[in-house]
């Protein structure tokens, strides 16, 4: 059974060769197996998950299809020619008992003892079947026809499943065991966030596993992919894009002989050690980026790092099951409280200066406003001045040639005849002031895949460039003139389409 | 009328695509040199923005790239296996 976890003796992961540690944030320090599910921005997924028992016992599968972002590309395009960057991902576990640690500090003492709640649904545990593609058309066939009927399981209401994890077992286990290639990995996951994930051994029995290529790809590429797909489940990406869900490293655990605690406390202390180091790594990013988007991304980070130090990064779990959670504070922590501190300070000079390029955008705008109006309050009174009301209402304008220059003619008449060429010529100018004072327009959702794109193409020619160069300057001058030849072919664009307005 | 109003939106758009695409020249000049330099470091170039085969960074884990997988099978022989890497939207 793909669910299956042991209630005492070693835990499963400490004995494969190929076994991962790492965290799944979650800043409240316990995550809520209920809401095991995908939301967002992955299409083709579909979630169950329900109580079978009154224990309160989850039963949870979740599928999804999941396409390498790593191409400038739709995805419908990446679909079609490089089917093999689309591969299923299906999630079937169930939680079961697990002791769950947490800190408590007496009075007087000068360390906290860690004290164990017995959680009766304390973990999630299960497997990830990937499924690739398959070139080889039968199988393909029976590959689809199990994801099919996969998915018309998922679809169902709650109420309508009896036992999920059971139900989709009995479709992968059809005929004779499964007839399509697909990698099974196993996974823990606490209640604190703590997830192991690891290879069974009967896995590297398989002749493809030890193809060339595949082996890495299996041992090392795909256990972090598995990590992110757990996280996509299991949490929403506030803190970052949603392409970059890899600020967290999944850590390879040494293998452990029997009874080497030594290996045993090293392994425990790598995987936290390197998952702090990731979360300081994201916010000295951020920081630098000195934005106030990344500025307020560093501060949430900031919290999940508070909350990973607060308990999971001084406590270790033994492989013995039956032995307890211990306290261990053999780890460099972080000084996160001035970390935060110093953050703040930044954010609040940057609004300061922000809030200056508003009132400065403010200021220009009166500025114009008031220059135009007062312009054509003058223009007004002049034509008043030089025109006479004859007794039958004919008007009769006396000396007016002098008086009304040819420039507000030219101005009044372009805008009178042209108000719509007029409103977007506007319409430019007033962007770019407001995009260098304000706001980058860059973040407009509409605008962000253009510019993300641009952005990227860009800096490929420039580095491409400079690297044949072997000069990083020449390669910036590249990436600035692809980027002035876009912005003239723009421009002209522009022009071009209000000539034709005006032509009209 | 629907025509007039066609080429005002198209001409509105071009004006802000090249007021966002100047945007992106003024934002590589803050930056300078250093960050194409950090992208030459990082294997990033053409080719690795088109295939997504920037080589592995030095860190463990960045803000700056991101991961996938080409793997395919032909029945049960493994055809394709590959990792994908490119830089993210953060950089």
């Amino acid at each position: 059974m793909p669910t299956s976890f042991p209630t005492d003796g070693t835990a499963p992961w400490s004995t494969s060769s190929v076994s991962y540690a790492g965290w799944v944030p979650n800043v409240l320090g316990h995550l809520s197996f209920s809401l095991v599910g995908l939301k967002g921005r992955w299409g083709h997924s579909r979630t169950l998950n329900h109580t079978v028992d009154s224990n309160g016992t989850r039963s949870i599968a979740v599928r999804q299809n999941r396409i390498a972002q790593d191409y400038p590309y739709w995805d419908f395009l990446v679909r079609i020619f490089k089917p093999a960057a689309e591969q299923s991902y299906l999630l079937v576990a169930s939680t079961h008992p697990a002791k769950i640690p947490f800190l408590k500090k007496t009075n007087g003492a000068e360390q906290a003892d860690v004290r164990v709640f017995k959680d009766g649904q304390g973990l999630l545990a299960g497997t990830v079947f990937v499924t690739p593609k398959n070139r080889d058309k039968s199988v393909s066939k029976i590959r689809k026809i199990a994801l099919n009927q996969i998915d018309k399981l998922l679809s169902r209401r709650t109420s309508d499943a009896t036992d999920i994890c059971a139900e989709v077992s009995d479709v992968l286990g059809q005929g004779n065991g499964m007839n399509f290639p697909s990698i099974a990995y196993r996974f823990a996951l606490f209640r604190t966030g703590e997830v192991r994930i690891w290879l069974e051994e009967q896995t590297h029995l398989l002749d493809w596993t030890r193809q060339a290529g595949a082996k890495k790809v299996i041992e090392e590429t795909f256990p972090k992919q598995v990590y992110y797909f757990l996280k996509d489940t299991l949490h929403t990406h506030y803190h970052h894009e949603p392409d970059s869900d890899q600020l967290l490293p999944l850590t390879q655990m040494k293998e452990l002989p029997d009874n080497d605690e030594d290996r045993e406390k090293e392994n425990e202390v790598a995987w936290r050690r390197e998952t702090l180091w990731g979360l300081a790594r994201v916010i000295s990013s951020y920081r630098r980026s000195n934005t106030i988007k990344s500025l307020r991304r560093a501060q949430g980070v900031l919290a999940y790092a508070d909350a990973f130090q607060a308990t999971v990064a001084r406590v270790f779990r033994p492989a013995t099951l039956e032995n307890d959670p211990k306290f261990d504070d053999d780890l460099t922590t972080y000084d996160f409280a001035h970390t935060k501190q110093s953050v703040s300070a930044l954010e609040g000079l940057r609004t300061w200066r922000n809030t200056g390029g508003v009132q400065l955008l403010a200021g220009l705008t009166a500025f114009a406003l008031a220059a135009f109006t007062v312009w054509s309050s003058a223009l007004r009174l002049k034509i008043a001045k030089c025109s006479n009301q004859k007794a039958d209402g004919a008007e009769v304008l006396l000396n007016c040639g002098s008086v009304a220059s040819q420039r507000a003619d030219l101005v009044l008449g372009w805008i009178v005849d042209h108000p719509l060429v007029f409103a977007g010529s506007m319409l430019v100018p007033s962007a770019f002031i407001y995009s260098i004072i304000v706001w980058d327009i860059r973040d407009l959702p509409i605008a962000r895949k253009f510019s993300r794109f641009l952005s990227a193409a860009a800096r490929a020619i420039g580095a491409s460039v400079g690297r044949k160069f072997s000069n990083p300057i020449i390669g910036f001058f590249a990436t600035i003139i692809s980027l002035l030849l876009v912005t003239a072919a723009l421009l002209f664009s522009f022009a071009y389409l209000g000539s034709v307005m005006q032509s009209r | 009328m629907i025509v007039e109003i066609s080429l005002f939106v198209l001409f509105a758009v071009f004006g802000l695509l090249a007021v966002m695409v100047f945007g992106l020249v003024l934002a590589q000049f803050r930056q300078g040199p250093a960050a194409i330099s950090d992208l030459i470091n990082k294997g990033f170039g053409i080719r690795a923005w088109l295939n997504g085969d920037m080589p592995a960074p030095d860190q463990s884990t960045s803000i700056d790239v991101i991961e996938g997988v080409e793997f395919e099978f032909d029945g049960f022989d493994v055809k394709i296996a590959r990792q994908t890497r490119t830089i993210s939207d953060e950089v």
